[in-house]
């Protein structure tokens, strides 16, 4: 029975809640006021250490802005150029000038990517060549999308990039020596610009003892960065014979800082694919010579410690590094990583298989635990959302009008995901699968071949997103009982 | 005025924690001993497997989401994390690796369904959109194919790097 509370006893609770309360409160908005001066602080430091770069961004915005508002922009937009061979000065008077205009997007991209916004930065690279298609000619250009594809962890493309950049290094035709000549200009005088007064004294007495480079970027930097972008895939034969390619050019050039730090990381690089691909003696003698750059890298020491290691000998370096990761996957059990793998969809569940030989058991795994699997080509790319916004920006025209190369490209990739190992077990299985797919390659036909050939063993299939065509050609293929198919539902 | 009941954790590196009796009833281990343990004014319950600092992260848990459950996160996930999940969780998912590894088998250990869901998806969150090597360096994973298996599973993967 509840205890009853005397008058006394009431009032000295609702004091006690009283009391309790209000502190609460003044706690809570002292520290909400704490919290604001704080952030008002960082915000202030922030700014005051961005002056010049927030400076050069607003000059660079009221160009586009510019851009934007003069009338040509609507000329341009309606003559937008999807094919080569366009000419954009064809439709425009003596006085407009794109050119410049690309430029300045050029410099926006630079802003964006001191900003950390490797996406943003992408997108106005994007824009430049759309206003001068004549970018697509220059080195700097491809090698600066090749470095924000990097950052935005599209290695393969970044390599298709840097590749492209060294092929046109390597064949520079005099018309466009002076396009050359302007976009690197433009990009000297955004960095220069956003540099501090103390940055640029700096740099003022580093020059005089550094060689004066000739262009932003060399042939050397080029494979070096090739090298780490097939790294970043694991694909070592191709970075070590790329950080090779670097390292014994930039073996033959004069020594300065800028170099050694260079060589240092490609000496590291080609280390770490040695290790990768097990061929340890070379991967200590690579991290050996990368300490010898420098000598205070930690994850050098660590890695040439663990090459030691698995060669049998003693480690001989002191390092201070902590473990490389506080992450280790061995710290879970299988049930635990197959619930991680239930979240993630077929095209990180393939990555992951390719890490090693136990995860790619996890990982297949996984997909059989799957009872219904949807099968679409947003699972099976890398950035689905990106894909999508890019396919659903794009013109009719390019639709339509899609080079022949992306048509192949899309039924490459369903026969490589249909036919690849990964799925060897899956298709033995019986069971519901959900196939989707968009509806521009519905559109053009083929693709549901390849379904029903693959996917015959399942015993309900549910079909999305699919033409009217191809409506007919499945209920006719299974009416006819073609496949063992039980029940097919069509999603429209 | 009818008092709460309470149950007394003791954590792997002995320090207790007196948590409401009906907010630790979300994990499925307390809820099978209190219910074999003799009614005590406060059980103590040792839970040798999880240290303090994840022990006191699991009651934060419990303490808010015995009263507003947890949304299911869906299966696979479409977009980040961030997207499907409420403001609380996001504050809460504010930690460093290690403490989200040791929460996760905390989760596990003591059977809270929520809490390990909500764990898990994260990790794949952060998995997700990574390459193998970045992977590898994320879990410490040491790479065992041989050269040889290595351009044979990349010949596979022609379709997986970037579409």
């Amino acid at each position: 029975m509840p205890r009853i509370l005397s008058f006394r006893e009431v009032i000295r609770n609702d004091i006690d809640y009283a009391y309790h309360s209000s502190t609460t409160f003044i706690d809570t908005t002292y520290r909400k006021s704490n919290k604001f001066i704080s952030d008002g602080v960082k915000q202030l430091k922030n700014n005051w250490k961005m002056r010049k770069q927030n400076r050069a961004e607003k000059e660079i915005h009221q160009k586009t802005k510019a851009f934007e508002s003069e009338k040509y922009a609507e000329k341009l937009r309606k003559t937008m150029p999807s094919y080569e061979g366009y000419d954009p000065y064809a439709n425009l008077g003596a006085g407009e000038r794109i050119p410049h205009d690309a430029l300045v997007f050029v410099q926006k991209s630079i802003i964006e990517f001191y900003r950390k916004e490797f996406e943003k930065s992408l997108d106005d690279l994007k824009i430049a060549k759309v206003l001068d298609f004549k970018l697509d000619n220059v080195y700097l250009y491809h090698y600066l999308v090749g470095y924000m594809r990097f950052l935005n962890g599209k290695f393969a493309k970044s390599i298709e990039s840097y590749k492209r950049a060294i092929e046109l290094m390597d064949n520079v035709a005099l018309d466009d020596s002076e396009l050359i000549g302007s976009v690197e200009k433009a990009i000297v005088e955004i960095e220069d610009k956003m540099k501090h007064t103390y940055d640029k004294i700096m740099d003022y007495f580093s020059k005089e003892k550094s060689t004066k480079k000739e262009s932003i970027v060399s042939r050397e930097e080029l494979h070096y960065c090739i090298g780490v972008s097939y790294f970043s895939v694991s694909y070592y034969r191709d970075a070590i014979n790329h950080l090779s390619e670097a390292i014994s050019s930039m073996e033959l050039l004069e020594r300065n800082q800028d170099l050694d730090t260079l060589l240092h990381l490609a000496y590291y690089y080609r280390g770490y694919s040695n290790f990768g691909s097990h061929s340890f003696t070379t991967a200590i003698e690579d991290f050996t010579k990368s300490l010898e750059f420098n000598n205070q890298d930690e994850r050098a020491k660590l890695m040439l410690n663990n090459s030691m290691q698995r060669m049998g000998e003693e480690p001989n370096q002191i390092c201070l590094a902590p473990p490389p990761t506080a992450f280790h996957y061995r710290l879970l059990n299988e049930e635990i990583m197959g619930h991680i793998f239930s979240y993630l969809r077929i095209h990180s569940l393939r990555t992951l298989s390719m890490t090693c030989k136990y995860w790619k058991i996890l990982s297949m795994k996984s997909l059989l635990d799957r009872d219904l699997c949807i099968l679409q080509y947003e699972e099976f790319v890398k950035d689905p959302d990106n894909t999508l916004k890019y396919a659903n920006e794009s013109s009719l025209t390019e639709k339509l009008f899609m080079p022949k190369k992306y048509q192949c490209e899309i039924y490459t990739l369903i026969y490589y995901v249909l036919e690849s190992p990964f799925f060897k077990h899956y298709k033995k299985k019986q069971r519901d699968i959900h196939v989707m797919f968009p509806n521009f390659i519905c559109a053009v036909g083929g693709a549901n071949s390849y379904v029903s050939y693959f996917f015959g063993n399942c015993k309900k299939l549910y079909l999305s997103c699919i033409t009217f065509t191809s409506i007919s050609y499945y209920y006719n293929s299974f009416t006819e009982k073609k496949y063992p198919v039980e029940e097919l539902f069509i999603i429209k | 005025m009818s008092e709460t009941k309470q149950v007394e954790l003791t954590s792997k590196d002995k320090v207790s924690f007196k948590v409401d009796r009906d907010v630790i009833l979300m994990s499925g281990l307390v809820k099978d001993m209190l219910e074999e343990g003799d009614e005590d004014e406060t059980p103590i319950i040792p839970i040798p497997n999880v240290d303090s600092k994840p022990l006191q992260k699991v009651i934060e848990y419990c303490q808010y989401h015995h009263k507003e459950p947890a949304q299911e996160i869906e299966k696979p996930l479409k977009g980040k994390i961030e997207d499907v999940i409420c403001d609380w969780d996001k504050k809460f998912l504010e930690i460093d690796q290690s403490l989200l590894i040791e929460l996760i088998m905390a989760a596990n250990y003591l059977n809270i369904k929520d809490l390990l869901d909500l764990t898990c998806a994260k990790v794949a969150s952060m998995i997700k959109g990574k390459s193998p090597e970045q992977i590898r360096e994320m879990f410490g994973i040491e790479n065992d194919f041989t050269p040889e298996e290595e351009a044979k599973i990349r010949e596979e993967n022609k379709w997986c790097e970037e579409a």
